[in-house]
């Protein structure tokens, strides 16, 4: 279990990791991996696509770090890689190929497998039948909505953040949570209703 | 403001990223309004579903692994660790006070070392002004006095 580093902490370490030392690059491995392994998964849907593609994101994170000229925004650099490569991923299946990721005309849901896949045997025997229905409504957000939604939703980071990460105004983050909330409302309305 | 950007705040209350500067202005809309209210109470029960109906998942152990062979694949001498741990060590950030505390001895110090020199370099050029004359002492006068003759001819030697 990584203890949260401090951001002095983690600007020191990021330096060292800068400089070579692969053991400070452990350290980001370790503090990371499992929220980058997540961000992924919760945006790719499958654990096996989620373990190769955060892989590739350390991988690409190890090779450019020594080109990232503010250590402190390591944390922002880290999830746009990964978004990065989910994002290529999606284009290089499907029918993706002609499609811009910044382009709001595109139907992006076009970028996604189908939003009732017959789901792996790892996530049924983890997940049960609420966790399946959680990952469908996910499936069924773009990806416009769903990076924001995910990034705000389950790795709790703060609107603010999440600009840094998506690039995209805060007014206009603030706005894609609020309607992603809204569709995943409805695929869980069976749910809430049981709850009653 | 409309019920609908209130409903924004609403959810970003909810992401622990409303400003402070709304929070009043929100609550006030809350009492007011019952579709906002019904809006608030769906949202937090949706929250508290998401939360348990999708836990994270450990990256499984391997995937360091891989990574790490990876990288040795691709940069197998750049990546050794050549620095030695008690440099790790040393540069913790609880040493930086003690560092900082000897950089400034040091610094302050310097001035009692050069003004040591300047005394000893003093009391040194005293003490050749009184003790040695330069006539006893060739090597301290600038010309050397000529000898006469063959200094070696009592010796048996050179004519």
């Amino acid at each position: 279990m990584p203890q949260h580093l401090s951001p002095t902490q983690l600007k020191e370490i990021v330096e060292r990791a800068q400089g070579g030392s692969l053991a400070d690059f452990q350290r980001l491995y370790d503090e990371f991996s499992k929220p980058i392994y997540n961000f992924i998964w919760r945006l790719i849907g499958t654990a096996e696509d989620a373990e190769d593609l955060a892989q590739d994101t350390f991988l690409k994170v190890h090779k450019e770090l020594p080109r990232l000229r503010d250590p402190s925004q390591f944390k922002f650099w880290l999830y746009r890689i990964a978004r990065n490569e989910v994002y290529q991923k999606l284009r290089r299946g499907q029918k993706a190929s002609m499609v811009s990721m910044d382009d709001d005309e595109v139907n992006y849901y076009d970028l996604f497998e189908d939003p009732s896949p017959t789901l792996d045997p790892e996530r049924q025997v983890l997940s049960g039948e609420l966790r399946a229905v959680v990952q469908k409504a996910l499936d069924s957000l773009s990806p416009k909505y769903r990076d924001v939604f995910v990034l705000a939703v389950f790795q709790k980071l703060s609107y603010q953040e999440i600009t840094e990460i998506v690039g995209r105004s805060l007014l206009s983050v603030k706005t894609d949570i609020y309607r992603a909330r809204l569709v995943v409302k409805d695929y869980l309305n069976a749910y809430l209703k049981a709850r009653k | 403001m409309s019920c609908q950007q209130r409903r924004i705040q609403i959810v970003a209350r909810l992401d622990n990223s409303l400003e402070a500067a709304e929070e009043l202005g929100l609550d006030r809309h809350l009492d007011a309004c019952d579709s906002c209210s019904r809006f608030h109470a769906e949202q937090s029960a949706l929250q508290s579903l998401l939360v348990e109906g999708a836990p994270e998942l450990e990256p499984p152990a391997r995937l360091w692994i891989r990574i790490q062979n990876q990288i040795d694949l691709v940069h197998p001498a750049v990546e050794a660790e050549t620095r030695p741990a008690w440099l790790d060590w040393l540069a913790l950030p609880a040493w930086k006070p003690a560092w900082a505390a000897l950089g400034l001895m040091l610094v302050l110090s310097l001035p009692l070392f050069t003004l040591q020199e300047s005394v000893d370099s003093a009391a040194l050029a005293e003490l050749n002004a009184f003790h040695i004359d330069a006539k006893e002492n060739p090597f301290l006068s600038e010309v050397i006095a000529p000898v006469d003759g063959n200094p070696f001819e009592n010796l048996g030697g050179l004519k």
